[in-house]
């Protein structure tokens, strides 16, 4: 771990608000990112954001110092917006769909895809295969520890991760 | 294993490749609910800190209390006072809990108490009739004993005729004692102190333990924003040992647990946050025991204790604020020191001691390791406590 890092965490430990600044100004940008692919609207993002980072500084004491710092604040903000979620019972994954396979690709239409675009697509998908989606294809999460995560089947994730990548496909070749 | 589509890996980099400003009044959000959390936080801590403060009073009320309890009881005048002399010690009385019966109400005092030359002039012993008889002259007091040992019932009777300064006062008096028996006392197993004799026991301890390096020596300074606190930590162990004279003793004692911890309360940014570090080790003390004193007719006796010692480490943790966190890989696996020592022991039976005492030890070598961002020489730490200790000896009987 960086030496400039390691004294950020200790002054945030000791409830230091600069170091807790330093810390936030550092990583909000990224994370923002990430809460706004789990969210519906920028509001619900922020609101991620805001209980993320509360949650970063209570517990930070718990950071053992020896694994990535970035990589631990990254799982609670995916954890709390995850429950953020839940909270408001917007999570609804069907196990009725039955999505084994993933249609064919046309590379040619991702040649014009930014975050902004497809982010907007991804805000379009149901939650239950938005979160998914964002698990396995960007937190790496494997199907069985995403099962785990939300109490659901391997295979419900599994044809709601084909679920998502489906409709984001079809939306994507609607818009070109 | 499946390969990533090229939309996931599009998406994925896409997410992790961004960076999207938050509005900025975010931070002053989450700042404002930090200032709540720690409003809180500060009262929850006055609070707990208040109780941590109660809860070692009260243990340190009840250690002095017992401490001067086992003193009351260490120091008790013993009830008969006749010699120290060794070839006189048949005629000691080992036990409490004597009975005193004056046949004669008219003596308010009796002589027993005063310290007197003595001799012993004739000594009877009848084992088929389980009686033992002993007479002895003392400076100008007769006195005589006779023992009767009836299965577990023991009494003695005492005959004194006392002449003093002059005027001349005659009196019976009978002892009732539950004596152990005249063959324990008449027999060389008795004396505890020969040669030879093995003894093990338990001991147990509390202390009053520090950290002693920088952190904690300017925590005492009235300059300092932080302050340092003693944490009351504990002992537990097993000890073996064997008389190598009749006043000196070695013995090792291996205690299960053993630890050293330190309270902070540092000052940042407005607030105090409260942080303690414990240490814990299993130990082996080596010691040399040196008897110093033996009193009322060696009922009770006291020691002095002086060795080495040596720490395993189990374990290291902070708690900052209640929640802990491991520093094990932050602290030396061994720790060498020195303890040392006064202990008191109270015979309560022939071969089983009661013993409780004071004692200091201090770890002559640095246990801090030190982490990747402070060097073991920043922080040089020798831990140290003084403890108040207790426990149970029992001295095997000799072949």
């Amino acid at each position: 771990m960086l030496e400039e890092e390691s004294i950020l965490i200790k002054g945030c430990i000791r409830g230091d608000r600069k170091s807790q600044e330093a810390v936030y100004r550092k990583y909000a940008n990224k994370l923002y990112a990430v809460c706004l692919s789990y969210s519906n609207d920028k509001a619900s993002a922020q609101d991620i954001l805001q209980e993320g980072f509360l949650k970063i500084f209570g517990k930070i004491k718990m950071f053992d110092q020896k694994g990535s710092f970035e990589g631990w604040i990254r799982r609670i903000i995916v954890n709390t917006a995850i429950d953020h979620l839940r909270r408001e019972q917007r999570i609804h994954i069907y196990a009725g769909y039955d999505e084994s396979e993933y249609l064919a690709e046309n590379p040619n239409v991702y040649e014009n895809l930014n975050l902004e675009r497809i982010l907007g697509f991804v805000r379009k998908l149901p939650e239950g295969a938005r979160i998914i989606l964002n698990l396995f294809a960007v937190e790496g999460y494997s199907h069985k520890e995403i099962s785990e995560k939300l109490s659901i089947s391997v295979g419900t994730s599994k044809s709601q991760f084909n679920r998502a990548k489906n409709l984001l496909q079809q939306m994507i070749l609607e818009s070109e | 294993m499946k390969m990533k589509t090229r939309l996931e890996n599009i998406y994925k980099d896409l997410i992790n490749g961004s960076q999207i400003n938050p509005p900025q009044e975010l931070w002053e959000d989450i700042s404002r609910e930090l200032d709540v959390n720690d409003v809180w936080g500060n009262i929850s801590r006055d609070l707990d800190t208040n109780l941590v403060v109660r809860l070692e009073n009260y243990t340190l009320a009840v250690s002095v209390a017992a401490f001067f309890l086992s003193l009351f009881f260490l120091l008790r005048p013993a009830n008969i006072e006749i010699s120290n002399d060794p070839t006189l010690s048949q005629v000691e009385i080992l036990s409490g809990n004597t009975e005193v019966e004056a046949k004669n109400p008219a003596i308010e005092r009796s002589p027993i108490g005063v310290p007197v030359e003595t001799r012993e002039v004739d000594g009877l012993s009848d084992p088929v009739m389980n009686i033992n008889s002993q007479s002895m002259e003392l400076d100008d007091i007769t006195l005589q004993r006779e023992i009767t040992n009836e299965g577990s019932n023991h009494s003695q009777v005492f005959v004194m005729n006392l002449e003093r300064r002059g005027y001349s006062i005659s009196r019976d008096l009978q002892l009732t004692t539950p004596f152990y028996g005249i063959e324990i006392a008449n027999s060389e197993n008795h004396d505890l102190t020969s040669k030879g004799r093995v003894f093990i026991g338990i001991v147990g301890s509390l202390k009053n333990t520090w950290l002693v390096n920088d952190k904690t020596i300017s925590g005492f300074s009235a300059q300092e924003l932080h302050t340092t606190k003693a944490i009351l930590g504990r002992e537990f162990g097993l000890f073996a040992g064997i008389k190598i004279s009749s006043k000196q003793s070695l013995l090792a004692e291996y205690l299960f647990t053993s630890n050293y911890a330190q309270n902070y309360q540092e000052y940042f940014g407005g607030h105090y946050i409260t942080s303690s570090i414990n240490v814990d080790y299993s130990k082996l003390n080596l010691l040399f025991a040196l008897r110093v004193s033996r009193e009322g007719n060696w009922r009770t006796s006291t020691e002095l204790l002086l060795g080495p010692s040596l720490g395993i480490l189990k374990s290291a943790t902070e708690s900052i604020e209640g929640d802990e966190v491991t520093l094990t890989d932050n602290y030396e696996n061994f720790l060498f020191g020195l303890t040392g020592g006064i202990q008191k022991y109270l015979l309560l039976n022939p071969k089983l001691e009661v013993f409780g005492g004071i004692r200091l030890s201090y770890g002559i070598t640095n246990i801090y390791k030190g982490t990747g961002v402070i060097p073991a020489s920043f922080r040089i730490t020798h831990p140290a406590a003084i403890s108040f200790s207790f426990g149970l000896r029992y001295n095997l009987p000799k072949k």
